[in-house]
């Protein structure tokens, strides 16, 4: 098992990004397809089948439409910027699954390369950056177009996704706690070497997580900025064509980085649950399948097939949540947009907040208490977490904080009155003026 | 006499869990996605079964020797709503009343079928037929000659069983 | 460690090269018609009124500030959380101190009603 050398690693290394750029190409273009079929299967018809075998090559006929179609602009958009919009939300969506591990490493005849385009050691913060990225595509396509609704769109998601970026860094602040590194290969040897997946102990983190992506996404219930009745469409008005073609392209992109993010930070990544052969971690220059009773490192043994397997597995894990995005998304009818921002700022916020500390607390009572790392510890972390989770579940989904026109009104009233000094004479009753939210 | 009071439980929102309402429904989709069952008609190899009511485009019914039935009596240019109908009636040497223009105008026609129930002869009638598609807008006007060709199912425009109809 | 970015630099220019290829390609092979009407900024069919860059309202400025404030309290929070369970009680009770400041920013924020309507 010796190291890359120069050349080898370079070349290994364009593959890789070459087969992931691929990938993730073909995935998009096939998630289009997925989506309507799948919309389709919900609504009890089949959706479109004709155009290859299953419908398979109707992205392309998407794809050929879209080149072939003429690209109106206002006469009064800034020219440059309507052309950055965008490039700078697309090329964003496709760079960011780099860093995501998607099989175990793969023993050559050259060395052992691992199945990671680029095995940074900044990891996750890197996804958090790009994800950041991704608002000014939006934002400047709606300011770009020189129209009001597409301004307003845009202002509009990006203050959602801006919201949501808050609890999404949060959630991944609890991970961070008990994986030790931001490096998504880490994240992965850690789940592993605790024999749980991060989704059991740290539950909570996880909703929260989920719920994040799906607004950073855009994805129904959150997708008030593309909502097509609403602000007509929102801030690609204007686009049509080839320009219009790469949002929709970076969002399933970013569905797809989700995804795999979820299953790598709280399903194990490339794991394969209950089986110890798999797993795979560079250990100061050598690759280890784990520690034995004296702490002393077990050599991993890698092989082909077990980079398949692997791989196989991570295809399984992202792809059942592509499922759930696409099931949720025809199921639940969309939030208004002032939902959104109480959701994100006044349930998520406080709660990914205070399990920070829970589980700080926890981690740190464990470690005192001499716990070793293992099944244990993560199994009475996952009793924490259970408890924390049911309390907001229970608690706070009970419509006091999310509710609909009436108790957003309440409030309203009780904030006036408290401001005026007085009793709060709303058409609900006379409220006092000191009752909290 | 007082109306009948039906009281409506509505759960208060404070009472409710929208995460088990939400559960519900994804169960409800997923239910509906493995279902087998889909609505969808996989056009051209399966067709819509259509009632023998159904109307479409016309046919004009002929004798055995090739003639048109129509007589020209000017029915059913007269109560066609949409005006579709352009008929040039004509006598021939023996008498007989014959048309020398009937066209129907299938963009104007609203396949109401009026003209199948006035005709004192039976002659017109709109047929069970809708795969008539073209190039160019005016290959849907109707001569008589395409009327006289057509070789669809005429509408059953009239209940067989009643004795009044024929 | 500085030759992991390099496929990172080859899959940036790979990206590049292919949103820049998608924006030359369709530019190549559009048909170009404007007409007047498909010049104008869509406003449900009507004349649009009014200078687009009027002024938006201020609660978007209040997310953002918002947002800076607590997006800066995370980043903040990660090179802690990293080394959470090396450093101890110490530093976590710093880290706590600096949350509940925060949340007391928060709470303020909350029942002043900048969080209102958004």
């Amino acid at each position: 098992m010796q190291e890359l050398s120069q050349t080898a690693f370079l070349v290994a290394a364009t593959l890789k990004v070459l087969a992931v750029f691929a990938g993730v190409m073909g995935v998009v273009a096939l998630l289009t397809l997925l989506e309507r079929r799948i919309a389709a299967f919900i609504q009890d018809r089949l959706g479109p089948n004709r155009v290859g075998p299953f419908g398979i090559l109707q992205p392309v006929a998407d794809g050929l439409k879209n080149f072939l179609k003429e690209e109106t602009m206002p006469a009064t958009a800034a020219q440059p910027y309507f052309l950055l919009g965008p490039l700078l939300s697309l090329v964003p969506a496709l760079v960011t699954f780099a860093v995501i591990p998607f099989a175990s490493p793969l023993p050559t005849p050259w060395g052992v390369v691992d199945m990671i385009v680029a095995d940074v050691p900044i990891g996750i913060l890197y996804i958090l950056a790009l994800s950041s990225l991704a608002v000014y595509g939006v934002v400047m396509g709606g300011w770009a177009s020189n129209n009001k609704y597409s301004f307003l769109g845009g202002l509009r998601a990006s203050a959602q996704m801006v919201s949501y970026e808050v609890a999404l860094g949060l959630s991944v602040v609890v991970v961070l706690i008990v994986a030790g590194n931001v490096t998504l290969t880490e994240m992965v040897w850690r789940q592993q070497q605790m024999g749980l997946w991060f989704a059991f102990p740290l539950s909570l983190a996880f909703i929260l997580f989920v719920i994040s992506a799906f607004a950073e996404t855009n994805r129904l219930p959150f997708d008030m900025p593309e909502a097509e009745s609403e602000l007509v469409g929102g801030f690609h008005t204007e686009y049509s064509g080839m320009k219009y073609a790469m949002y929709p392209m970076a969002e399933y992109a970013h569905m797809l980085t989700s995804s795999a993010l979820m299953a790598t930070l709280f399903f194990g990544g490339w794991d394969i649950p209950f089986w110890r052969g798999d797993d795979a971690f560079r250990h100061e220059g050598i690759w280890i399948q784990g520690f034995d009773g004296e702490g002393s490192p077990v050599p991993a043994v890698l092989a082909w097939w077990k980079t398949i397997l692997t791989f196989g597995s991570f295809a399984v894990k992202t792809s059942f949540f592509i499922l759930l995005y696409m099931w949720v998304r025809w199921t639940v009818p969309r939030f208004r947009y002032d939902q959104i921002m109480q959701l994100g700022w006044k349930v998520l916020l406080p709660t990914a907040l205070a399990y920070v500390m829970v589980v700080a607390v926890t981690v740190l009572s464990l470690d005192t208490v001499g716990v070793p790392y293992g099944f244990v510890w993560g199994a009475i972390l996952t009793m924490v977490s259970a408890l924390c989770t049911a309390v907001f579940l229970w608690v706070v989904d009970r419509g006091r904080i999310l509710s609909g026109a009436a108790y957003g009104l309440r409030e309203r009233y009780r904030i006036q009155a408290r401001t005026l000094g007085r009793e709060a004479v709303t058409p609900f009753g006379v409220g006092g003026s000191g009752t909290t939210a | 006499m007082p109306p009948k009071v039906k009281v409506v439980r509505r759960p208060e929102p404070e009472r409710t869990s929208y995460l088990r309402a939400t559960l519900k429904g994804m169960a409800l989709t997923f239910r509906h996605l493995v279902n087998p069952n889909k609505v969808t008609i996989q056009y051209p190899e399966e067709r819509p079964v259509l009632s023998p009511r159904w109307r479409g485009t016309h046919r004009m019914e002929v004798h055995a020797d090739g003639r048109p039935k129509c007589v020209a009596c000017g029915l059913c240019p007269t109560v066609c709503p949409a005006n579709c109908i352009r008929l040039v009636g004509g006598e021939d040497d023996q008498g007989n009343r014959y048309p020398v223009v009937y066209e129907i105008d299938e963009f104007r026609c609203i396949f109401c079928g009026m003209c199948q129930e006035v005709c004192p002869v039976e002659a017109i009638h709109v047929g069970v037929d809708y795969e008539n598609a073209e190039y160019t807008r005016d290959r849907f006007v109707y001569d008589l000659d395409r009327l006289m060709e057509q070789d669809h199912p005429t509408a059953l425009l009239w209940d067989p069983s009643d004795p009044r109809s024929e | 460690m500085a030759e992991s970015y390099v496929p990172l630099l080859i899959l940036f220019a790979l990206s590049g090269a292919t949103g820049l290829g998608f924006l030359a390609i369709s530019h190549i092979l559009n048909p170009r018609r404007p007409t007047p009407q498909k010049d104008m900024p869509y406003e449900s069919g009507m004349i649009p009124l009014g200078d687009t860059r009027a002024r938006f309202p201020v609660k978007f400025y209040v997310v953002a500030i918002s947002f800076i404030v607590f997006d800066l309290e995370t980043v903040f929070l990660l090179p802690w959380a990293v080394q959470a369970r090396e450093l101890g009680w110490g530093p976590f009770l710093a880290v706590a101190l600096f949350v509940v400041v925060l949340a007391v920013g928060l709470i303020y924020e909350w029942r002043k009603g900048g969080l209102e309507w958004e």
